[in-house]
């Protein structure tokens, strides 16, 4: 049986970037070199932590995989991998939104 | 009108059954259905036209996969549970299915026939070879008794009789079955590696473009360049050997070649080289596995035979940041984690069998003449020990490895 999506939450870091740079069927390494240009660099993906990750997602029906023209390997998020995404886009504003209020609040005192 | 035809052995070779139902197509009859339980396919007599089929083995979806109704390259004819049968309506459709899922259901069958296959021939030829061997050295002889075989006198027997026949016809079919699945599955499986494109030469379990000829290594030999460093059961603790071999490269030892069962080292000395490596360990590599990890700069220089509890040796030459195989903590630890369990798992028990055996045979000696006898059956105990401890020793530093790891992240 699948985990259901809820039980993925919060992805971790890695993890969160990954299905983030699949706006766009991607292969392996390509998420590699798009998460790093994303992130200006901040985050060099392990190629063992992008292939496990990307097993683990398959598993959870979180994405899908098949292959290109090229019979090259690509992922894509499923429909179960949107609706997760969505959830952690929108947890991760009420994250953002709730440090710039508490940063405010720190700013103020000194 | 419609026509039923079985197949039974159609999953074995995907592509070929895909062929078969493209050239039933060709004949004019029309896949509509199949069952897979009896194996049968259905067919829908119409004109005869070229249709190309794709089947897709799919575990974790419900229904095809989401990409088949993109841009329609694709028609969905049937589906079942696992399986999704379509027809490909464009010459050079813009997405092709993956066969990874199918790959590994197959080669985790034929793991385990192969498995099933192994024991039986240590079960069966093993003892056969040593009576042969005995027999022929004259230390033993077989009796045999002609009794012949005699007529069934009554009922009884000839039941029995009948019962013994089935038995034995319904054994050499299922060992049929096994060796034809065994060895299908491997001729297919080669097949759906080369279409997922896993362009990996290996040679039994080290990548070909490590292995250099006889000459050269002659040579190497000669000039004093080649050193050989064998390392016994060096994997129970893979971290300790990195930084080995990482040191290695920086004293100007460059590792060439691993040992096909992966127990030695060949090294050339030349140029210090900054190199980290990484011993990975998976479940189950699939072709997207080695694909990623050259792509990423990884070299291979080992990789076990089988598909599953495998390990690989990598390496990546760098100038200044040190190259992550695990960029995040979690799945550094996750990994020694793995390691560690899929083997202890195996070897704790193994040690109890042999510390349990061990009680036995001395039990045994203490209490039955013939053994006594026989000084170098005195032997067999001591083995047993030695082998208990041997898992245990084995278990241990596997324990201590992930704890390392652990305590670093």
């Amino acid at each position: 049986m699948a985990k259901s999506i809820e039980s993925l939450i919060p992805l971790s870091e890695t993890a969160y970037y990954i299905l983030l740079s699949l706006n766009e069927p991607r292969h392996g390494y390509g998420i590699i070199k798009y998460v790093e240009k994303l992130t200006d660099n901040r985050i060099k993906l392990g190629s063992g932590t992008v292939y496990t990750t990307l097993g683990k997602m398959s598993k959870a029906k979180v994405i899908s995989i098949y292959q290109d023209k090229d019979r090259k390997t690509v992922y894509e998020l499923t429909v179960e991998g949107n609706k997760l995404l969505e959830l952690e886009i929108n947890r991760m504003k009420i994250v953002y939104k709730d440090t710039l209020y508490q940063e405010g609040l720190f700013n103020d005192k000194t | 009108m419609t026509k039923l035809k079985f197949r039974p052995f159609w999953s074995y070779d995907v592509i070929k059954t895909q062929d078969w139902l493209d050239m039933q197509c060709e004949k004019g009859y029309h896949f509509v259905s199949f069952n897979p339980a009896f194996r049968t396919f259905n067919f829908n007599k119409a004109d005869a036209i070229n249709k190309k089929h794709v089947i897709i083995y799919d575990k974790s979806n419900d229904g095809c996969p989401a990409y088949v109704s993109k841009n329609n390259d694709y028609n969905e004819i049937y589906q079942t549970k696992n399986y999704c049968i379509l027809e490909q309506t464009k010459e050079e459709p813009e997405y092709f299915s993956s066969y990874d899922q199918l790959l590994s259901r197959n080669q985790q069958i034929k793991f385990i026939v192969g498995i099933i296959l192994l024991i039986q021939v240590i079960l069966n030829i093993l003892p056969l070879a040593l009576v042969l061997v005995s027999a022929t050295t004259g230390n033993m002889t077989v009796e045999y008794e002609p009794g012949g075989i005699t007529a069934p006198t009554n009922i009884g027997e000839l039941l029995e009789g009948i019962f013994v026949l089935m038995f034995m016809i319904i054994g050499i079919i299922v060992q049929l079955w096994l060796v034809y699945t065994y060895f299908k599955l491997r001729k297919s499986n080669k097949k759906l590696e080369k279409i997922s494109v896993e362009d990996i030469n290996l040679s039994f379990t080290i990548p070909t473009d490590t292995i250099i000829s006889k000459e050269e290594m002659k040579q190497l030999k000669l000039d004093k360049k080649l050193v050989k460093k064998r390392k016994l059961g060096w994997f129970y603790s893979p971290d300790i050997h990195e930084e080995w071999l990482e040191e290695m490269e920086l004293k100007g030892f460059n590792l060439i070649r691993m040992s096909k069962i992966g127990n030695s080292f060949y090294f050339v000395k030349g140029e210090t080289r900054k190199m980290k490596y990484h011993v990975d360990y998976q479940l189950r590599k699939n072709p997207s596995y080695f694909k990623i990890n050259e792509e990423s700069g990884w070299k291979l220089y080992f990789t076990s035979l089988t598909r599953f509890f495998a390990i690989s040796v990598w390496g990546q030459e760098y100038t200044e940041i040190k190259p992550e195989y695990y960029s995040d903590p979690e799945s550094k630890v996750k990994h020694a984690k793995r390691f560690m369990l899929s083997y202890i798992v195996w070897f704790l028990p193994m040690s109890l069998m042999y510390f349990v055996m061990s009680g036995f045979s001395i039990y045994a000696y203490v209490t039955i003449d013939f053994f006594r006898d026989n000084f170098w059956l005195y032997l067999t105990p001591l083995m047993f020990i030695i082998a208990g401890i041997e898992f245990l020793y084995f278990s241990f530093r596997l324990i201590r490895y992930y704890n390392r790891v652990k305590e670093n992240y």
